[in-house]
């Protein structure tokens, strides 16, 4: 499959300083990505408030809050925010839900009860409010009643799902406008779109994204070290079945977690294996990250997204990323 | 305008700057400066660089001092 309609987009952690998140928003936006992905957690800046700065910031990307929890944030709230950074960013916003990981939300003592119900309905609710209708609702999973928002109507903006698991991508496949499945490993990558493409066969549009982790440097060993924290978040934060399957135990899974909220990362470097950072991250060359997004291409993704930490010279890998993606998307607009 | 040695010089001082792991010890002041000049592409001017100087100076003095000592070398060839 060529590139031509494909989109290439940016995942930036609102961890930084809001200056230095805004220069690498600027930055994006000139090599002419799609879009700029803002990630959310709670430790983090808030995702909505660095989307109204950054809006200001940028003036061609699409900007979208993404995953946003409905566990954290109610779904009216998440509407709310959304019609609001409309207001400021006319038809750039885009936006991603998902279940988010249990590590984090251990951490705020929210347990992560009916995963799938529970972003779905929040996708449907979040829909409507968009859209001006009122909401009345006592069900057992989300409740409203005569919820209606005053703010401007936004009903277009697309809503994706941040999805791993199975029953996620299926649901995802109905009820949302696009998907970004949290892998970068191939063969996942593969069996996901295996799982989703029956179902979006009659739905014309709906986005199939790789939500990747990269790190890329000429000398590999580089691209690990700064791969390993982003991987092992994303491993400490994964379910049991999965990380059985990728031979990770009880032991070494609390192990990371332990180390990467006490920031011990000598140990944590020390500990890293193979075996589970390369299921959650890519690391390499960018000789070997053209070959990786050419496979995804073939597999049929339609959009790309370049999560960090883009590799220990982070500026210099986003201009080679943008580099590559200017030889597979020659119309790719620059600033 | 910079020079060309300055502007190379200017350019890794950046680098260092957005990949520094110490973000937080930037001033505020500093780093929105640094932001207005880009976008307002206004980078590559005497101004730029020494408000990227600052700020390297203030993530990674060690490495900023390492770099700026390899440039003065270059210049006396």
């Amino acid at each position: 499959m060529g590139a031509g309609n494909v989109r290439f987009s940016v995942e930036i952690v609102p961890r930084d300083p809001l200056w230095r998140t805004c220069i690498y928003a600027m930055m994006v936006d000139r090599l002419g990505f799609d879009t700029i992905w803002l990630s959310d957690h709670f430790f983090n800046r808030n995702v909505f408030l660095t989307t109204a700065v950054i809006a200001k910031w940028t003036s061609r990307c699409l900007l979208g809050p993404a995953v946003v929890n409905p566990y954290v944030i109610h779904p009216a709230i998440i509407a709310q925010s959304i019609a609001t950074l409309e207001e400021i960013a006319p038809k750039r916003l885009i936006m991603a839900i998902g279940a988010g990981d249990e590590t984090s939300l251990a951490r705020l003592c929210i347990k992560r009860e009916n995963p799938v119900d529970r972003v779905r309905e929040s996708i449907h609710a979040i829909r409507r409010l968009l859209a001006g209708e009122e909401l009345t609702s006592h069900d057992s999973i989300l409740c409203f009643s005569s919820a209606k928002l005053e703010t401007k109507t936004a009903g277009d903006v697309p809503i994706y799902v941040g999805a791993q698991g199975k029953r996620m991508l299926i649901m995802s496949a109905s009820h949302a406008d696009g998907v970004l499945i949290n892998w970068t490993d191939l063969d996942r990558l593969s069996e996901a779109i295996k799982t989703i493409k029956p179902i979006i066969s009659s739905r014309k549009g709906f986005d199939i994204g790789a939500h990747l982790i990269i790190s890329i440097h000429e000398d590999i060993a580089k691209a690990r070290k700064t791969a390993i924290p982003f991987a092992a978040y994303l491993m400490a934060g994964s379910n049991n079945a999965l990380l059985s399957e990728i031979g990770v135990s009880d032991e070494e899974r609390n192990l990371v977690r332990r180390l990467l909220i006490s920031g011990d990362w000598d140990r944590l470097y020390s500990v890293a294996r193979d075996e589970w950072i390369r299921v959650f991250s890519f690391y390499g060359t960018m000789v070997e990250l053209r070959d990786f997004i050419d496979e995804l291409l073939n597999q049929g993704f339609t959009h790309i997204v370049f999560g960090g930490p883009w590799g220990p010279r982070p500026r210099s890998a986003l201009l080679s990323i943008a580099k590559l993606v200017s030889e597979l998307k020659p119309n790719m607009g620059r600033d | 305008m910079l020079s060309r040695g300055k502007r190379a010089l200017l350019e890794e001082l950046l680098e260092i700057v957005l990949a520094s792991v110490n973000p937080s010890l930037v001033r505020d002041e500093v780093g929105w400066e640094l932001a207005h000049l880009i976008r307002e592409r206004k980078l590559h001017t005497e101004r730029g660089y020494r408000t990227v100087l600052k700020a390297a100076m203030s993530c990674e003095p060690e490495k900023t001092k390492k770099i700026l000592r390899r440039y003065r070398r270059v210049g006396r060839r």
